[in-house]
């Protein structure tokens, strides 16, 4: 498709998309996504700038970089020029640029090769920018594409002017956990596969985050490399600022003890115990368990607390394997595709569980679904696609448990 | 069956290659444990069995007590059934060389039955030829060419043989002696031909018929078929038997009879003749006597007249030895007045000689003394003139000091004024003194003159004293001599006055001898006539005693012989009675009938692979359930793995048995396989081993291997049926399910399950874990139980078998060593061997031992009899009670027997035994007691009973010795050179023997350890394999949540720990069963062993399973730590 018709047809998508929505941040993540993928780029992001702090925030971004945490003030970097004068600009030399700030995308892993950045401009002021970076063929940006960009950014900023976004530019999250290039490779046939292929993110304490990815994609991977129970092939993990890339045995047994509760799509109760007794196992190993029984109640299970696995249903099960992830009082609570054995009312009451858990705890929960409906839980939504990052999402308004319908 | 359907089971099985691995290790295992010692034991029947045929070994054999004769020969050949009879020749003997003896039995060459089998070199064919059994042949170390001579205990040939002396041409085996003798005692042959024995002596009699049957060729000896057709041929042997018994009885009474009844015959004249000749001696004595009394008078006479002459004789040689004396004396007196005379003549010269001395120094004398006056005239006048010289010079020394005071010269004086100086002071000059011319010269001169005068004056004093003081002495002397002189002729005086009244009494005292001479020859001549006279009385009393002797001498000749006549007489008398109480209590003739069964190497190798037989089922029986049981778990644990996929199958339109055909090539493959493999490692590897054992009791050797084909194919059969069953009953549940229960997730077992709060959580998890999976459990528990009891049963038989030699050497047996003589042979071996044994300060005791055959289970059997003064017995061998274990009474009036052989025929206290001596005479023996023993076949009794029983006294020919710290080669070296030593035995020895025992059992121990091991080590790892796969998603969960893999593999080893407990629980008392049965299995009539349960066997066993099953778990868990964490869903 010749280049003009794919900027015609980029610009009508981008208009449906953000006329069409009830959904403000989900129409502004697909323009954004749309405009990345037309200008075949390899991240983008877009800035909000909160007026009473004068401090810009990435309310969106796509590609390996994590930059979620990132704040940039008003006038200062390329992003705070951008906003500040209200002027778009095409960088190419990023060396003889006094304006460029290379803790954004690079200290988040991505050297910036060329970027466009153009200001969100209602009419009446300037909200933010919104910024593309690095043409995948390693060109540089023309002003054509700098057009197709100011054309998005005009449309959303008129579309956020009327529908109205509120930043949080909330004080920085305490990090819990961070990636920075994690690759890992699997050994197939003659070669090697490439699984993950650089990913840099960084977990908050106290979030519900969704990693969403069609099979395949490396999303269980990144998470058992999270949850202690594989090794990375390069790059390197941090937990709470230690360093576990390349941790011995005993130590990710330690890790795997105090730190991470799991649950899983099949539950993985003893069968030879009871709901209760499951639950006792793993807290009598721990360092300072929540009393099983409490355990058992949190997740509404008192009753049943003396029944055999085998003797109550999957949601029941998956509650009681709750139970068994909380008991340990973990920093973070994977759970990978926990719902997906179950039924919909009672795939409801355990989303209900763990998002309770959440929010009383403040317990981390990393959770991988397939299904998009729960990413509204959550309070950032990662998309993961061929072993990379490809988006990350932050919920300004997420939804409860029992609000999600599919 | 399709193409996928093949792969598919193919594939299955390289999945689960463990399980199928361990089902074909356990399967072959089994039937390679149950078939090989099958075949061994019909490998040693069949080896047995083709020794037999080659040597055409008898199917009967007979043995007379009053030997076989032709017609008896003929009527057994005639017996029908019977194919053919040769009768046998035989005596026994020793052989030696050497230091070395061999008890020997030297057998008649026979040429269709019981054929020796040829070593090497060729059979006899001359009479001075031999053939030795190997065993003869090794002991002695003798060979092809080398001669031997056989003895009997006298030294001679012994009886019905021609000859001692024979050549070896040959070393053969003998059927007769199939096992060694270590297992079968006894002498070994020597075959001669026929003609080496003196059939004359025999009178055509046979010692011994070997007998073939005409039904049992092609029948392996050793076979039911063959033990069943011969018993009607034996019927009527024994038949017969009793017929020719009783004639032959009947015969040799009348020719014993008609025996007597000549001898009586002959010992009556004998009487007769011997009263005669009393008759005469008696007569004899008579005469002998009066002669005697007849010179006892002449004696006396001479004797009177012997003391008459004697006196004579004593007064003529008094007096002789007076006459001498006298003589002597006057010899004396003559002698002395000549030397008298002699010295007064010399005296008188002497004295002469002195007077004329005396006068000659007078004369000397008064010659000096005039001398001396003269000489001391001389001096006097001297002496005056030296005094006026004097008295000038002084003067002159005066004028001179007044001249030299004036000053004067001196030397200018003139000789004048000085004589007028001199003169006017009234002296003057004398004139020798006139030629000087002045003063200084003359007083110079005089001064000088003064000198030589005094110097002269004292000279001639000096001389002038000597003299005087010579002229005193030889004054005094003379007078000394003057007065010496008048006393010497005054004594001179007085000798001359007794020389001449000596000269007198000589003379009177010759007169005085010459008469007593002449009165002395006198007597002398009287005296001889006498003595004369004497002699000639002497010469003829001695004449006559002379006489006297010669007849005493005849006549105790005549008594000598006429005692010895009598004391033939007498042992007429006694062997005629004798024979008479002989004929009397003659014993019946007895025909012993021995089928192949009664020779005891034949029993020896029956009983043996009978024991070892029995011995494989107690194995296999237990190997079955297992493989059954480990083929049923595995295959459901691998279908329940595959339950799904079953289900999808289904599904899909497979038919049932299309399904069950994957698992059948699991099992029943597997089954098949392993079965095909424990039968050739059966066949070689287990029959290798247990035929390995046993040659060295053969002198066969190794037993040659056997495959038994139909047993083989029956044991596959049922190996197969079995896993099918197996694998039909694991499948049952899958086959009844529909597809659509089998695709859904296992429901959880119905019922309710009530949670029980006993115990820890994790005894409780470990409780309920077992619980739900009770098969598995079972099967590892069995599993355990298997290998443990497999160690029990090995140990325990080891150890058992072992720990006998310690009890019987020490505990029952107390003696070192066994010294045994020959009585017979020499009457004073026992003294002697007796002595050296005092001297080196052993401890010992002479006892009766004999090998002796019974009556047991109606056959006969072996025992070796020990009897002598139980007291002193006991010290060297233990007698305790079996069933008590109290000491045993030393009195008994019976027999003890040991506790094996009251239990293998039945023998209690007061039961009576029938016993055998040499001459296969039977007696009858109470049992007085059963007393404990493991090994040998021993009977102990007193001299005393012994006496009782035989009717004869046990001679002592066997020292049992304590050597303690004695030097054991020096007593044999000692004992060696008593005449009738015939060997020196140790227990030492013995306990070697028993070593080798040990070594089969332990080397069969040592095979079911292995077994064990291997056993437990596939089903134990497969069990652990399935077990873990089966937990694997638990034990990830575990693994997730932080347990460390120690947490995790403590989790699972405490349900290792729990079943391995239990099966070391059941496995020690399966393995003290199974321990039991193997050793009552092994027992011999002759050897029992320990059967007690084993304590250290048990620890043993518990210990290495333990080991065993922790070695297999630390393999098993290492997968804990390959655990992906990742693969849980």
């Amino acid at each position: 498709m010749p280049k003009e018709n794919r900027f015609t047809k980029a610009t009508w998508q981008i208009m449906e998309q953000l006329l069409g929505t009830e959904s403000i941040e989900d129409a502004l993540s697909q323009c954004l996504e749309t405009v990345v993928e037309t200008l075949d780029s390899e991240a983008g992001a877009i800035w909000l700038l909160d007026k009473k702090t004068q401090q810009l925030t990435p309310m969106f971004h796509i590609g390996p970089a994590d930059i979620s945490n990132i704040s940039i003030e008003n006038g200062s970097g390329i992003e705070g020029d951008v906003t500040k004068s209200g002027k778009s600009v095409i960088i190419t030399d990023f060396a003889g640029d006094s304006r460029y700030d290379s803790t954004v995308f690079e200290e988040n892993g991505l050297p910036v090769k060329g970027m466009l950045c153009v200001p969100l401009n209602n009419l009446h002021e300037v909200i933010g920018c919104v910024q593309i970076v690095n043409k995948k063929d390693g060109s540089f940006y023309d002003k054509e594409e700098l057009q197709l960009c100011e054309h998005m950014a005009a449309l959303a900023a008129i579309t956020i002017d009327e529908k109205g976004l509120s930043t949080d530019t909330s004080e920085q999250k305490e990090i819990l956990a961070s990636l920075r290039n994690v690759t890992k490779e699997f050994p197939s046939g003659n070669g090697v596969i490439q699984v993950l292929k650089g990913i840099n993110i960084d977990i908050y304490k106290s979030e519900f985050v969704v990693i969403l990815g069609e099979s395949g994609c490396g999303k269980s991977t990144m998470m058992n490399i999270i949850g202690g129970m594989d090794f990375l092939t390069e790059g390197k993990l941090t937990i709470e600022g230690k360093d576990f890339s390349h941790p011995s045995d005993a130590e990710l047994t330690m890790y795997r003890r105090n730190y991470i509760g799991f649950i899983f799509q099949s539950y993985n109760l003893m069968p030879n115990l009871t709901a209760l007794e499951n639950v006792e196992f793993i807290a009598e190993r721990v360092k300072d368990p929540m009393d099983p029984k409490e355990a058992i109640e949190r997740v509404n299970m008192t009753e049943r607390a003396n029944n055999y696995p085998g003797q109550m249903s999957g949601g029941q099960q998956q509650r009681v394997s709750i139970a068994r992830a909380i008991v340990k009082k973990p920093k973070l609570i994977l759970a990978d595709e926990p719902t997906a054995a179950l039924d919909y009312t009672t795939s409801i009451e355990v989303l209900a569980t763990i998002e309770e858990i959440v929010k009383k705890y403040g317990t981390t929960v990393l959770m991988v679904t397939h299904n998009p409906e729960i990413a509204k839980m959550a309070d950032r939504v990662m998309k993961i696609r061929d072993g990379k990052i490809a988006s990350v999402k932050k919920n300004n308004h997420p939804l409860h448990a029992e609000e999600l319908v599919w | 069956m399709k193409k996928t359907d093949l792969k598919d089971a193919l594939r299955n099985i390289r999945k689960n290659l463990l399980s199928w691995i361990s089902i074909v290790f356990i399967a072959g295992i089994a039937v390679a444990a149950y078939l090989g010692i099958r075949f061994s034991a019909s490998g040693m029947r069949s080896s047995g069995n083709e020794f037999y045929q080659k040597t055409s070994f008898r199917d009967y054999e007979i043995t007379s007590t009053m030997l076989l004769t032709e017609e008896d020969i003929e009527l057994i050949k005639n017996t029908k059934g019977v194919a053919d009879v040769e009768g046998v020749y035989f005596s026994g003997g020793t052989v030696t060389i050497g230091d070395k003896n061999e008890n020997v039995n030297a057998v008649s060459l026979t040429e269709r039955i019981n054929t020796p089998l040829v070593i090497s070199g060729k059979l006899p064919e001359k009479a001075d030829e031999c053939a030795v059994e190997d065993i003869i042949a090794e002991n002695l170390g003798l060979g092809v060419g080398d001669s031997i001579s056989i003895k009997d205990t006298d030294g001679n040939t012994p009886k019905y043989l021609k000859d001692s002396e024979y050549r070896i041409t040959g070393i053969v085996q003998h059927p007769d002696h199939l096992a060694k003798p270590a297992q079968t005692p006894g002498s070994r042959y020597v075959l001669l031909i026929d003609d080496a024995f003196d059939t004359e002596s025999l009178k055509g009699c046979y010692m011994r018929a070997e007998i073939r049957l005409d039904n049992t060729s092609g029948l392996s000896y050793y076979s039911d078929e063959y033990l069943d057709i011969v018993k009607d041929t034996e019927d009527r042997l024994k038949t017969l038997a009793q017929k020719r018994e009783k004639l032959r009885y009947q015969e040799l009474y009348g020719d014993l009879e008609k025996e007597i009844e000549d001898k009586q015959k002959q010992l009556d004249d004998a009487k007769a003749e011997l009263d005669d000749a009393r008759k005469q001696l008696d007569d004899g004595w008579n005469e002998l006597e009066d002669g005697e009394e007849k010179l006892k008078t002449a004696e006396d006479t001479i004797l009177q007249s012997d003391d008459k002459l004697a006196e004579a004789k004593k007064a003529l040689d008094d007096a002789q030895k007076q006459i001498d004396e006298k003589s002597e004396e006057l010899e004396a007196g003559k002698e002395e007045f000549k030397k008298g005379s002699e010295a007064y003549a010399s005296a008188d010269a002497e004295l002469k000689a002195n007077r004329k001395t005396l006068d000659d120094s007078r004369r000397q004398l008064v010659a000096g003394e005039k001398e001396y006056s003269d000489n001391f005239g001389k001096y006097s006048e001297a002496s005056g003139k030296l005094d006026d010289a004097k008295k000038v010079f002084s003067l002159l020394g005066q004028y001179r000091q007044k001249l030299i005071d004036e000053g004067k010269n001196v030397g200018s004086v003139s000789l004048d004024a000085v004589k007028e100086y001199v003169s006017q002071n009234g002296q003057s000059i004398p004139d020798e003194f006139s030629d000087y011319s002045n003063l200084e010269e003359l007083y110079n001169g005089i001064e000088d003159k003064i000198s030589d005068l005094e110097s002269e004056l004292s000279d001639s004093k000096a001389a002038l004293d000597f003299a005087r003081a010579q002229l005193d002495d030889g004054w005094a002397k003379l007078d000394d001599g003057e007065t010496a002189y008048a006393e010497a002729d005054e004594l001179l005086k007085e000798k001359k006055e007794q020389l001449d009244k000596a000269e007198v009494t000589l003379e009177n005292g010759q007169t005085q001898l010459d008469q007593a001479k002449k009165q002395l020859a006198e007597k002398q001549k009287e005296y001889d006539k006498g003595l004369d006279e004497y002699d000639n009385g002497q010469s003829s009393i001695g004449e006559s005693r002379t006489q006297l002797k010669e007849s005493r001498e005849k006549l105790e000749q005549g008594e000598e012989d006429y005692s010895s006549g009598l004391d033939d007489y007498n042992e007429g008398v006694k062997a005629i009675e004798e024979a008479r109480s002989n004929l009397a209590g003659m014993k019946d003739c007895r025909w012993l009938l021995f089928g192949v069964r009664g020779n005891p190497g034949y029993a020896h190798l029956f009983s043996t692979s009978d024991n070892i037989s029995r011995m494989s089922i107690t194995f296999s029986l237990f190997f079955v359930v297992i493989a059954a049981l480990v083929i049923y778990t595995s295959v459901g644990r691998i279908i329940e793995e595959q339950r799904r996929l079953v289900g999808a199958s289904k599904a899909l339109g497979l038919f049932n048995r299309e399904i069950l055909f994957k698992y059948m090539m699991f099992g029943v493959g597997a089954t098949v396989i392993g079965i095909i493999l424990g039968i050739i490692s059966g066949y070689y590897v287990i029959q290798g081993v247990v035929l390995s054992a046993y040659k060295k009791i053969y002198v066969i050797g190794r037993p040659a291997s056997v495959i038994q084909i139909p047993m083989s194919v029956i044991i596959l059969a049922a190996g197969t049926a079995l896993s099918a069953i197996a694998v039909l009953l694991s499948c049952s549940k899958l086959m009844r399910s529909t597809a659509i229960q089998l695709m859904q997730e296992k429901q959880p077992r119905t019922g309710k399950r009530k949670a029980s709060k006993a115990g820890s959580l994790y005894s409780r998890l470990i409780m309920r874990n077992i619980r739900s999976d009770i098969p598995r459990v079972i099967v590892t528990a069995v599993s355990v139980a298997g290998c443990c009891s497999l160690l029990v049963t090995g140990f325990t038989m080891r150890n058992n078998v072992s720990g006998v030699i310690g009890l019987e050497y020490g505990g029952v047996i107390r003696y070192d060593e066994k010294v045994r003589f020959d009585p017979e042979r020499s009457q004073t071996a026992k003294d002697e061997i007796e002595k050296i044994l005092s001297d080196v300060g052993v401890e010992k005791t002479a006892i009766y031992d004999n090998i002796h055959t019974y009556l047991g289970n109606d056959e006969l059997q072996t025992a070796e009899i020990f009897c002598g003064d139980l007291k002193q017995f006991t010290k060297f061998y233990t007698l305790k009670d079996q069933k008590s274990g109290k000491t045993l009474s030393t009195d008994p009036d019976g027999v003890y027997i040991q506790s094996r052989t009251a239990e293998v025929f039945g023998f209690e206290k007061g039961d009576s035994i029938t016993v055998y001596d040499k001459q296969m005479e039977p007696y009858t023996m109470e049992v007085a007691g059963v007393f404990n023993n493991y090994l040998g076949y021993t009977m102990v009794m007193t001299d005393e009973y012994y006496e009782k029983v035989f009717e004869k006294p046990a001679q002592m020919n066997t020292f049992l010795v304590k050597a303690d710290d004695a030097d054991q080669k020096q007593i044999e070296q000692k004992v060696k050179e008593v005449d009738g030593y015939e060997s020196v035995s140790y227990c030492k020895d013995e306990i070697n023997t028993m070593g080798t025992l040990v070594t089969i059992f332990t080397g069969l121990s040592g095979m079911m350890i292995i077994i064990a091991g291997l056993l437990a080590y596939f089903i134990l790892l497969n069990i652990n394999k399935m077990y873990i796969s089966q937990k694997t998603k638990e034990l990830t969960i575990m693994r997730i949540n932080g347990f460390t893999v120690g947490e995790v593999k403590r989790y699972l080893l405490m349900e290792t720990i729990v079943t391995s407990l239990a099966g070391i629980v059941l496995g020690i008392v399966i393995g003290s069963v199974m321990g039991y049965s193997v050793i009552r299995n092994l027992e011999a009539p002759y050897l029992m062993f320990i059967r007690r349960v084993n304590l250290i066997a048990w620890l043993l066993a518990a210990v290495i399973t333990v080991l065993f099953t922790l070695g297999i778990n630390v393999i098993a868990l290492r997968k804990i730590k390959r655990l992906k964490l990742t693969d849980v869903e």
